[in-house]
């Protein structure tokens, strides 16, 4: 691993920052958490989920976050052993209140969050760490693009991704005897299964989900990629802090563009099958 | 579905014994609780989350009146479990009974507030459960147990004397986030409860068990499976797409007719484009469903709003009720008026959906009377006189990004808080917000649990400066006979009482006495923290008592930005409090 080491004087820019006012939430009552932000001296905790698909990365990211900054990273698993974890997907089993504690209690940093404006206040996130797009596939050989796709089968999508929501936008532009219909499957992993079954006879597919599926080579586990006809909307992930730590985010932010500009990002996405084109530029 | 007898669950089981000591009631001297009293409690009681099974939230008590509620004195009060404080509190005898978030029910001497015995429930990480099921509001009272449906989806009976548990079913899915929130009802020895899956992949559904035993005897749910009934309402989506619909409002027992009346729930995600439903009325959401409590059997059943793409949920409480039915046709905000023949009659009405409108059927029959809007709505274009229901296509967003104006929001022009209804004057207390709303389907992905992918940009609706709100409404007539406004949302539950009041709290702390005839607000306290449970009238030794749960923080908080309030708003803290009128010496 490349590393680039420089000193920051970490845990007196976080111990002021935890002097910073709070922003004014209401997310869950108040005797219900305890604030314990930086109590830890030079040590980050981040939270990871270990049963995402995204965990062995994310533990590699933050050792090599710890080594950029000179902290000592602190993994937390924030297990969820009873909301299942969707698999090949990114979401955290976790609704918003549960995020807000975890943030309180055990993590400097949640691991995993999507860009996004609909963040609420009390979370701050980093510039990402994987910029991530989407895929057209089918397992039929002699299909090249969509147009061969005969009307009469689906295609799978992830419910509530921004693929579906391009997917859809595009069979509207269609005259209306000339759509397929769409299939809005709860995980990638049904899709996959949906495409193998032949349930389905395409899919528009999260990229982090094919290659992490088939080890970094879907053509050779059999799902052959087709030209995407329309415009791509790429899904951005970075690190999520209490939107007061202000100093600890741009910290791990000036870590996160080290390891772009050193190349040590780009290795991990590589060795870790998160995609051809998932380094953010 | 596991049953299993107490002697397996002592350990969660707690008893207070060492406060049994201190308690004044005789919780043994309590008798058994018949199917005649939960339908006419005695005057002093207050044993149902309705007080009745019907739902009327209504006591006949009269000693706390206009001309001296500005004497009420706080008597006693008594902390709760922290958490999400919803709590409908119910009396029998001289004791009260309340649950609490996290699963914990306790018996209290209804007059000093000591404590009898407390059931504290062992569950799971509280991150690993629906959090909408932390929400207890209501049990159940029955011979002689108390049920409840728990947050990880069990239905307990706990024996009313001790706490201790007698029997517990499970419904299962509590790992796949499915949960209860507004509590179970008692109909003629059937425990029925709803369940919201709100996170979940699938839908819900309603169940009945024997009260005596725990045994499941009927399971309903709504999303219609390949082939049934309704299956070609939904769009392009397959059944395998179909997530959400549930009941998780109150539910109404109406003794007269043997019917349990319940509500089912829209579908997600909120926009029909983005779960493929587009142009589907979705067979089984957002109807009311008129049921037989030993069978399950669906006797009638009307859908109140087809094609939801905004969350609208008409799962709340609607009430049985005798009436010269006479709609005018001057109501405010009237939609339609049925081909019925005015007249007295049985009706089931009120508001069941957060679109605020105001609903009519014949109890037995389902036949439509009226509908009417209360506040101010853009979702639904048309009432026909059969009560057929044609929405705004205005209103329902079509692509991503694009912001829609909507009215009322996902926070509703009503939502859970329960009306309140006085059978003498026929009038209905409304609890209600005025809201609307920029609402834009996200084109990105959220992170965590999300069932919407809105956002929302709330906006007062044009020509109104107050958010919070109560409306009297004549059943009879439908028409409005005041509406009481302040800028401060209102969150909280009602209750009417023989003595010419409502008792309702709020977000901003007030717990308050409305006049019922002029709407005035003729006596306020101000407590530690948000107003948010049920109110509830009783008596004991033949003084009466206006107790509330509060601590908050309810959902109110969306809308308090742009409501403008200065309020202080502050929740935790839970606490019951129990007022009453100063002893004369």
């Amino acid at each position: 691993m490349k590393k680039f080491i420089r000193l920051i004087f970490l845990a007196t820019g976080l111990g002021m920052a935890a002097a910073q006012a709070q922003p004014n939430v209401d997310v869950v009552p108040r005797d219900l958490y305890t604030d314990t932000l930086r109590q830890d001296g030079n040590s980050i905790s981040f939270c990871y989920n270990p049963d995402g698909m995204m965990a062995p990365f994310e533990r590699a990211l933050a050792e090599a976050i710890g080594s950029v900054l000179l902290v000592e990273p602190q993994l937390v698993a924030m297990a969820n052993p009873r909301i299942p974890t969707n698999p090949l997907d990114y979401r955290l089993p976790y609704l918003e209140d549960a995020l807000f504690i975890l943030l309180a209690e055990k993590c400097d940093v949640i691991m995993g969050y999507v860009l996004a404006s609909s963040v609420p206040d009390w979370l701050l996130l980093t510039r990402p760490y994987l910029s991530t797009g989407n895929l057209l596939i089918t397992r039929q050989a002699g299909v090249t693009t969509l147009g061969e796709l005969p009307l009469h089968q689906r295609i799978g999508t992830r419910s509530m991704s921004v693929s579906d929501n391009r997917l859809q936008s595009y069979l509207a532009t269609l005259p209306q005897d000339q759509r397929w219909k769409r299939s809005t499957l709860y995980h990638n992993q049904r899709i996959l299964e949906q495409l193998d079954s032949g349930e389905i006879g395409a899919a528009v597919i999260w990229e982090p989900a094919l290659y992490f599926a088939t080890d970094g080579d879907p053509e050779a586990a059999g799902y052959h990629l087709l030209p995407l006809p329309f415009v791509d909307r790429r899904t951005d992930i970075g690190l999520a802090t209490r939107s007061n730590n202000t100093y600890l985010n741009s910290t791990l932010g000036d870590a996160i563009a080290e390891l772009i500009a050193d190349g040590t990002l780009a290795d991990m996405i590589d060795e870790f099958h998160l995609g051809p084109t998932s380094l953010p530029q | 579905m596991r049953t299993t007898l107490s002697v397996l669950l002592a350990s969660v089981a707690v008893l207070g014994l060492n406060t049994a000591v201190h308690a004044q009631a005789d919780i043994n001297a309590m008798p058994m609780v018949t199917d005649e009293i939960l339908a006419n409690p005695d005057a002093g009681d207050w044993p149902s989350y309705g007080r009745s099974v019907m739902n009327y939230r209504y006591s006949p008590l009269d000693q706390v009146n206009r001309d001296n509620v500005h004497q009420l004195t706080l008597v006693w009060a008594r902390a709760l479990e922290p958490g999400n404080l919803q709590s409908a509190p119910i009396k029998f005898g001289d004791v009260m009974f309340i649950a609490s978030p996290g699963d914990v029910v306790q018996a209290i001497d209804a007059a000093t507030g000591q404590m009898i015995w407390e059931y504290r429930r062992q569950l799971p990480d509280r991150e690993t459960l629906n959090s909408l099921g932390e929400n207890k509001r209501g049990i159940a009272l029955y011979e002689d147990m108390i049920y409840m449906v728990t947050w990880d989806n069990f239905i307990v009976a706990l024996d009313a004397k001790t706490g201790q548990v007698s029997w517990e079913s499970d419904r299962g899915g509590g790992a796949d986030l499915i949960s209860n929130t507004t509590g179970p009802i008692v109909a003629d020895g059937v425990v029925v409860a709803g369940s919201t899956c709100q996170f979940s992949e699938f839908g819900c559904y309603v169940t009945g068990h024997d009260a005596a035993t725990g045994e499941e005897l009927w399971r309903n749910s709504f999303i219609p499976k390949a082939g049934e009934e309704g299956d070609d309402t939904w769009g392009d989506s397959t059944e395998d797409q179909r997530w959400m619909t549930g009941a998780w409002g109150q539910m109404t027992y109406d003794p007269v007719t043997d019917l349990v009346f319940y509500g089912s729930t829209g579908a997600g995600p909120a926009a029909e484009f983005q779960r493929n439903t587009v142009g589907g009325t979705m067979f089984g959401s957002n109807t009311r469903f008129a049921v037989k409590p030993k069978t399950g059997e669906i006797v009638w059943r009307h859908q109140v709003l087809p094609r939801d793409n905004w969350d609208q949920e008409c799962t709340y409480e609607m009430i049985p009720a005798d009436i010269n039915s006479n709609p005018a046709s001057d109501m405010e905000g009237l939609l339609a008026i049925g081909t019925a023949e005015p007249g007295a009659k049985r009706v089931l009405t009120g508001v069941p959906c957060k679109t605020g409108v105001m609903w009519q059927f014949d109890a037995l029959t389902g036949e439509f009377i009226y509908a009417r809007d209360t506040v101010q709505e853009n979702l639904i274009e048309t009432v026909d006189e059969t009560g057929l229901v044609t929405v705004n296509e205005a209103a329902i967003p079509t692509e991503v990004d694009t912001p829609t104006f909507m009215c009322p929001t996902y926070l509703g022009g009503r939502d859970w808080p329960p009306s309140a209804y006085n059978p003498e004057t026929k009038v209905m207390f409304v609890p209600l917000n005025n809201m609307c709303a920029n609402v834009s389907v996200l084109d990105q992905e959220p992170t965590g649990l999300d069932v919407y992918n809105t956002e929302l940009a709330y906006v007062l609706p044009e020509g109104v400066t107050n958010v919070g709100r109560v409306d009297a409404i004549n059943v009879e007539t439908g028409k409005t006979l005041w509406s009481w406004t302040d800028v401060t949302p209102l969150y909280a539950p009602v209750t009417a009482t023989a003595g010419g009041l409502i008792f309702v709290g709020g977000s901003d702390r007030k717990f308050k006495a409305i006049d019922q005839d002029t709407g005035e607000v003729v006596w306020e306290t101000t407590l530690a923290s948000r107003a948010t449970g049920h109110p509830i009238s009783y008596e004991v030794n033949g003084r009466q008592f206006v107790a509330i749960p509060a601590g908050g923080p309810g959902y109110a908080s969306a809308f308090l930005p742009a409501s403008g309030t200065t309020a202080d708003v502050v929740s935790g803290s839970n606490a019951v409090y129990v007022f009453a009128l100063p002893v004369t010496k």
